[in-house]
């Protein structure tokens, strides 16, 4: 009995499970100890600050545009790169990989950067002002989460076995009409998966937004920037508030990726 | 008709080396071979699916070489028949006719027809993943058969099924090319399967195709060594020299007895007598007529109702089929004196190299 118990096989086992307790342990410790902070009134009271509620709204339009724009990027993208054999494929995987890996304040900085160049200044003259501004916040959003949405968009195609777009083919199909008949219904809960789980990424953004947006209260502010100037200013309160709503957000954003079967990978 | 010319393909380490092949309207045509010879590929470079390297495609005297699939005109089968699993069985059926934009009353009509053909008409609103293997099977090829296509592909139609379903399956595959007016390309490697079934077959190895004949002539004339090995012939005798007589060619086996059969062989070159087990006749006793030659059995294999009997004619082994009540009524046994004989018809002389003569000079290319 004790030789059992103390078996190699038992002893790895209780090892591997002991690891995996203790981080979990650690990331649910870590993240409850923001709620003893902050009661429920204060919370709600919070919740109805003018600050707050531009903030919530402002990020919510923000992230609804970026998010849309990337899914309307990457599921085409993700097709590509699920379906065909492109030249310079991976020079072409590590472009869109990169802002994955790179820190957020770079993407806000090469955002900055190309508003400089000769093409940059022609689009803030002639279309739009981008830098310090609300719509440049989407573009801080979208640059460094369009890589995640690729990614997931490519792997839900991937997770369809392309002989049901050659059998459609064979019965009439178009390459078009097999991709919006078969390919896309069928890849269409991982693809809302891969959409939620960038909206999800985005609401958080934060290092590109205040280097290519600025932190401006009531102007370019999104939840993460909000936070970072109530925490910095004393507003303890309002920025509990919006990381809890952030939490549950992110909570809730996960569960739902999980039950539509997403698969974010960088495969 | 289905014609290809000179098929070259290269996937991967894989390529079909030169395939060319006429399959008649309304024929059974089945390309057999063993798993890896090419037989999908081929299939697939029929339907379009892959731009071939180099040869041609015709359907119907059209050359359809540079044709993508939707524009051939020839539907396919995936050997598991991938029905799509986000349409009920009913809109399965009605996929191909939804795109030819046909009014709703015909594409009802269209699959009331061939649901009651095949029998799954209690199954239209069914989801695929609820149906059995067979009636998978049907599914698929009631939406392949729906757009009236000049054939249909079928991509090793009854290995997923079980014994019983495969042989009622395979029934009705047999009357398909009758029934829709298609011609019907089947792929399998299994060589009873292809006897069955297909008024021609198509045997392919490594990308080549090696011999394409009705069953009985490949069954019975396989023309190299590959052939008669897949379709399981077990004799096959070197023949040390061969004369034309008044009653046939007379063949003298390495190490064996002298041997009659029917036809010349149509090669120069060194040959093999071919003979199946099952036309070896037995006779127990040592005397037999003119044309039988003495042997010993040395082994006796049962292999359910039926016996592979090992004679032993000096240095030669050659297998005999019997059944078991035979092998009881004669008393064989390990070591008895028998008479066997072989009717000329039965002794086919082939090429002795492993594929035929003009295929094996590719062959030794490839391989260097």
């Amino acid at each position: 009995m004790f030789a059992r118990l103390f078996s190699q096989n038992v002893l790895f086992r209780m090892a591997v499970h002991a690891a995996l307790w203790a981080l979990v342990l650690l990331l649910a410790g870590v993240l409850l100890s923001i709620f003893p902070f902050i009661t429920w009134q204060e919370f709600t009271e919070s919740l109805r600050d003018p600050q707050v509620t531009y903030s919530i709204n402002f990020s919510l339009l923000c992230v609804g545009v970026s998010t849309a724009v990337s899914v309307l990027l990457s599921i085409p993208a993700g097709y590509v790169l699920s379906r065909y054999r492109i030249p310079l494929a991976s020079v072409v995987d590590t472009i869109v990989d990169l802002p994955i890996v790179l820190p957020q304040l770079i993407a806000g900085i090469a955002l900055l950067m190309f508003f400089q160049t000769p093409p940059g200044v022609w689009i803030e003259t002639n279309i739009m002002e981008f830098a310090y501004s609300r719509p440049g916040v989407v573009l801080a959003i979208f640059f460094p989460t369009i890589s995640l949405a690729v990614r997931s968009m490519k792997a839900g195609f991937d997770s369809v076995d392309p002989r049901y777009e050659q059998v459609a083919r064979t019965l009439g199909c178009t390459e078009w009409q097999a991709f919006r008949k078969v390919a896309l219904p069928l890849a269409r809960n991982s693809l809302i998966a891969g959409a939620v789980l960038n909206w999800a990424y985005a609401l958080g953004v934060f290092g590109s937004v205040v280097m290519f947006s600025g932190a401006t209260r009531m102007k370019t502010d999104v939840i993460p920037v909000a936070i970072f100037l109530n925490m910095t200013t004393g507003r303890i309160d309002l920025g509990l508030t919006l990381t809890i709503v952030l939490l549950v957000i992110a909570v809730v954003s996960l569960a739902l990726f999980k039950r539509l079967g997403g698969k974010a990978t960088l495969a | 008709m289905i014609e290809i010319r000179d098929i070259h393909k290269r996937l991967g380490d894989f390529s079909l080396r030169g395939v060319s092949v006429a399959i008649q309207e309304r024929e059974y045509f089945v390309i057999l071979g063993p798993t890896g010879a090419g037989k999908t590929v081929l299939l697939e470079c029929i339907a379009g699916l892959h731009p071939v390297d180099h040869g041609q495609v015709f359907i119907n005297g059209v050359d359809v070489t540079d044709f993508p699939p939707e524009r051939r005109r020839i539907s396919y089968v995936p050997q598991d028949y991938v029905l799509f699993p986000h349409l009920s069985v009913y809109e399965n059926i009605a996929f191909s006719l939804r795109l030819l934009r046909w009014p709703a009353d015909r594409i009802e009509a269209r699959v009331t027809e061939l649901t009651d053909l095949l029998r799954i008409s209690h199954l239209l609103h069914r989801a695929p993943r609820t149906l059995s293997g067979g009636e998978q099977q049907r599914t698929a090829l009631a939406r392949a058969l729906a757009p009236q296509p000049t054939a249909l592909l079928l991509d090793e139609p009854l290995s997923a099924l079980d014994e019983t379903t495969r042989i009622a399956v395979g029934e009705e595959l047999k009357t398909l090319p009758e029934r829709f007016g298609t011609t019907l390309v089947h792929v399998c490697h299994d060589f009873e399967e292809a006897l069955r079934l297909a008024t021609r077959i198509g045997i392919i190895y490594q990308g080549l195709l090696v011999q394409v004949g009705t069953p009985e002539e490949v069954f019975t004339r396989p023309n190299c060594r590959f052939v008669a090995e897949f379709t399981r012939v077990r004799n096959l005798l070197p023949v040390e020299q061969w004369e034309k007589t008044a009653h046939g060619v007379l063949c003298q086996i390495a190490g064996g007895p002298r041997l009659l059969a029917a036809e010349a062989p149509a090669w120069n070159g060194p040959v093999i007598a071919t003979i199946r087990p099952e036309n070896v006749v037995i006779k127990p006793g040592s005397q037999g007529d003119a044309s039988s030659f003495s042997a010993t059995v040395t082994d006796i294999e049962v292999i359910g109702g039926a016996a592979d009997v090992v004679l032993g004619v000096g240095e030669l082994r050659l297998h005999a089929l019997m059944t078991r009540q035979s092998i009881g009524q004669a008393a064989l046994q390990v070591g008895s004196q028998v008479a066997a004989s072989i009717a000329p018809a039965d002794v086919h002389l082939a090429p002795d190299s492993f594929l035929p003569p003009e295929l094996q000079a590719s062959e030794e290319q490839q391989t260097g």
